[in-house]
């Protein structure tokens, strides 16, 4: 198992280096310009431009650039944001702790919410219940987020004004105003996904429930919540973990829209703008940052697949 | 449209049409629409922090360093500028009390005696060279050094006496110090918090920095010992803070606004201006600035100035302002915007709408079927405005390629000049020196489209060498009305910056450069 552990961390060096590169070459080929995007039109002259993209390295050839970038990288320096002058790493270590929160409240949601209402509706199959529960997580799933966002932000702070709309707040500061602040971004996102892992759920049960082994349950005379519960349930969860580990993977990189609309300062967030900014060296530190997250949850699910179920190994 | 026929104008003649100018100045004054209980002189209350949503992160407090539209929000409070200006956009006193021209090519400035920066250290002449300098010097790579081509030296005479030496007259310079470009930092506090220095700016402004927490806030606090006093003799500022917040999302900030999670939001969508009147206060500056669109002169098709013509003349600018922006602009005849002190009321151009004659200039320039790739920003409003734009032409035979792009690449393309015809705006500025000359005059700031007239340079030039008012007035609409025959660029509308406030916040106002001046803000409880 180390040896699988140790082979799958030297991979994703390797990976998190070819998408590096990758992401280097890309955004010094697309059209864009860091400078002109941070001056503007704000009668600017050519040579001051220029002089502008001097000082930033900008005018050096691509490969010296890249190598450059990974030499510090490789120095635990992730340069400096072209924007604010602010390290990378201090911007990046500024813009997590919201998104891992954002995540895991979110995932919390899916979860809580997922999990009953597919066995809800198992236990119920075929009728009204599981009609409904169906039909719900189906709307869960084709529901815009956006649009579940400003319907909530209309409903709970214009309407009702139970909620704040927008901002931010650390709970190391203000737990009560955090949570607050975090409720409908955490349930926009949450019950987006609560919707595609109820559905998975449900089928995931429904073929347990009709293997050999479940029949043999009963008949030794096992509670049906023992079955579902000890049996049904963690074999289901099997299929469900992978579905929930690249849910999570996504949210930890940055939810783009829900971070917006509640003005959040996340990773998602700082993707976005820094992309329509140009600013090349924030851009590296989120992909650099995305990159290591999808690996480690990847390996971590692969991991977890070993205690659901003893019958995997790893060689 | 009245065209110009001039091919040079003597001081005599300038003389004489600038009076008739003069005139037609006090036509000219801009809007400005003070909030209520302003104007009524009602009593100002002390304290409350102001808490204002901004569209993004300014790039921070630094006078030498880029900025945007929400840095001068920002560096305002924190700074003051060594002038200012009026509703009417004249130039007025602000850290130089008062100033002499010795010559053309001359400035004395007096400053305001006794003025202290938030450390402490006492604002004098040194500072005040200290920030020209640091913005001049090419290691700094300040955008605004271009700005300030035309200073070729700053002395320090005595320490509350400031001589500047042009390199050739520029009536318009003194503008440029009431911006970004003539705000003083405290040359002490630059050299102790070196590169960290956006963290802790220090100016002479109404407030003091607090503190920035990225992507969360800036704040600031009232200074206590702010120089200006309000008119009854009592301290300035009388709000204890401003919290400024980046809020991107248009819709999420106005409900900010109506729920009261803050009290200024510096943009609404044009959907939402009736809501924010009802709810809570509208502001509009006087417009400043334009949309339209560059076309590059110097290549085919737009070498021919029957053609950019033509696409003027197709244009239904009304329908375009009342359609898409419901009213809260309007149509665009030259580049002198009503706020300027030069704008002529009286002046129109390809005003009503005329596709026949757009149709007869393309069939006379053998480009009757004329195609061109048209680039515009890949956001509201421009991209209706562009669907508007390729019907209207389209209603001439023209065949406009819409291509959006995003800001940073449109303005990529723009600088480097890969473009046929171009679409974006532009803020505008207080002098004319600055907003038209860079348009208009050869080789340009802002002169994408490589226009080049050399009766246009002359006048551009004559304007520059002469601080008389009315005289300058006259020569800019001589200028306005070549440029609008030539049409180098197609002017659609103006724009006037709108801010939605709480309808408890008194004494604020809205410049015609979209800054905010908070200093006699106060919150009504």
């Amino acid at each position: 198992m180390l040896r699988y552990v140790a082979a799958r961390l030297a991979a994703m060096v390797l990976v998190m280096l070819l998408v590096s590169a990758c992401v280097f070459v890309l955004m010094r080929v697309l059209p864009g310009d860091p400078v002109v995007a941070m001056v503007g039109m704000m009668d600017v002259s050519a040579s001051t431009l220029a002089g502008m993209r001097h000082s930033l390295g900008l005018d050096r050839p691509l490969p010296v650039q890249f190598v450059v970038w990974l030499g510090n990288v490789a120095h635990g320096n992730l340069g400096v944001s072209i924007r604010s002058r602010e390290p990378v790493t201090g911007v990046l270590l500024s813009h997590v702790p919201v998104t891992l929160e954002l995540a895991a409240l979110s995932l919390a949601v899916a979860v809580m919410v997922a999990i009953p209402f597919a066995m809800l509706a198992v236990r119920h199959h075929g009728r009204w219940l599981d009609r409904m529960l169906t039909a719900g997580s189906l709307v869960g799933v084709s529901f815009p987020g956006f649009v579940l966002a400003l319907g909530l932000i209309y409903l709970m702070s214009l309407r009702l004004r139970w909620l704040p709309p927008t901002g931010y707040v650390s709970p190391v500061d203000d737990l009560a105003d955090n949570l607050k602040l975090m409720i409908m971004p955490t349930l926009t996102l949450g019950l987006t996904s609560a919707g595609l892992l109820t559905r998975l759920l449900r089928g995931q049960l429904l073929e347990e429930i009709s293997h050999g082994y479940v029949r043999t349950a009963r008949a030794k005379g096992a509670t049906e919540r023992a079955i579902m519960v000890s049996h049904v349930l963690r074999n289901a969860l099997v299929p469900f973990t992978t579905v929930l580990g690249n849910e999570a993977g996504v949210l930890l990189s940055g939810a783009v829209i829900t971070e917006t609309i509640f003005a959040l300062p996340g990773v998602g967030r700082l993707a976005v703008e820094n992309v329509l900014n140009r600013d090349l060296p924030v851009i590296q530190g989120v992909v650099l940052w995305s990159a290591l997250l999808y690996l480690s949850i990847n390996l971590a699910v692969d991991l977890i697949y070993g205690v659901l179920d003893p019958r995997v190994r790893y060689g | 449209m009245d065209m110009a026929s001039t091919t040079g104008i003597t001081r005599r003649s300038l003389l004489k049409r600038s009076l008739m100018t003069a005139a037609g100045l006090s036509v000219a004054a801009p809007i400005h629409q003070p909030v209520p209980g302003y104007a009524a002189g009602a009593p100002a209350v002390k304290g409350g922090t102001l808490r204002v949503a901004i569209d993004s992160e300014p790039l921070g407090p630094d006078p030498a360093r880029p900025f945007s539209r929400v840095d001068r929000y920002v560096d305002l409070t924190i700074y003051d500028t060594l002038f200012t200006f009026d509703e009417k956009l004249r130039i007025q006193p602000s850290l130089v009390a008062r100033w002499e021209t010795p010559s053309a090519t001359e400035y004395l400035w007096h400053l305001q005696p006794g003025v202290r920066f938030h450390d402490g250290t006492p604002f004098d002449a040194s500072a005040v060279k200290f920030n020209i300098d640091r913005i001049q010097d090419p290691k700094n790579n300040s955008p605004s050094r271009s700005l300030l081509s035309t200073v070729a030296g700053v002395d320090v005479v005595n320490p509350t006496t400031v001589h500047v030496k042009l390199t050739q007259p520029n009536a318009g310079l003194l503008s440029v110090f009431a911006d970004i470009p003539g705000l003083m930092a405290s040359p002490a506090a630059m050299a102790k918090s070196g590169s960290d220095y956006l963290n802790h700016p220090i100016g002479t402004g109404p407030f003091v920095f607090g503190e920035w927490v990225r992507d969360e806030h800036l704040s600031v606090k009232r200074s206590p010992s702010y120089w200006r006093r309000d008119p009854q003799g009592a301290a300035l500022p009388y709000l204890d803070g401003v919290m400024f917040r980046a809020i991107p999302d248009m819709q999420a900030k106005l409900t900010a606004l109506l729920t009261r999670q803050v009290d200024v939001i510096d943009s609404m969508p044009v959907t939402a201006v009736a809501t924010v009147k009802q709810q809570a206060q509208y502001v509009q500056a006087p417009p400043l600035g334009y949309v339209f669109f560059f076309m590059k002169v110097d290549q085919p098709p737009f070498n021919d100035a029957r053609v950019r013509q033509a696409l003027c003349w197709a244009i239904d600018r009304p329908a375009i302002v009342q359609t898409i922006l419901r009213g809260t602009a309007t149509v665009a005849q030259g580049p002198l915007p009503p706020a300027s002190w030069a704008y002529d009321p009286r002046f129109t151009a390809y005003t009503p709408r005329d596709v026949g004659k757009a149709r007869q200039l393309l069939n006379a320039a053998g480009a009757s079927t004329l195609n061109f790739s048209f680039l515009y920003p890949s956001e509201e409003p421009f991209t209706s405005v562009a669907q508007v734009l390729k019907s209207n032409w389209a209603e001439a035979g023209v065949t406009a390629n819409l291509q959006q792009q995003d800001f940073s690449t449109l303005l990529q393309n723009m600088y480097a000049g890969k473009f046929a015809a171009l679409m974006i705006d532009y803020s505008g500025r207080i002098d004319p020196d600055v907003s038209v000359g860079s348009f208009f005059a050869t080789g340009g700031l802002n002169n994408a489209g490589k226009y080049s007239n050399p009766q246009v340079d002359r006048l551009l030039a004559q304007a520059r060498s002469t601080s008389v008012t009315t005289e300058r007035a006259f020569l800019y609409r001589e200028v306005q009305r070549i440029v609008m025959h030539d049409a180098p660029i197609g002017l659609i509308y103006y724009t006037a910056l709108s801010n939605g406030i709480a309808k408890s916040v008194r004494g604020y106002q809205l410049m015609a450069d979209g800054t905010i001046r908070l200093t006699n803000v106060w919150l009504q409880r």
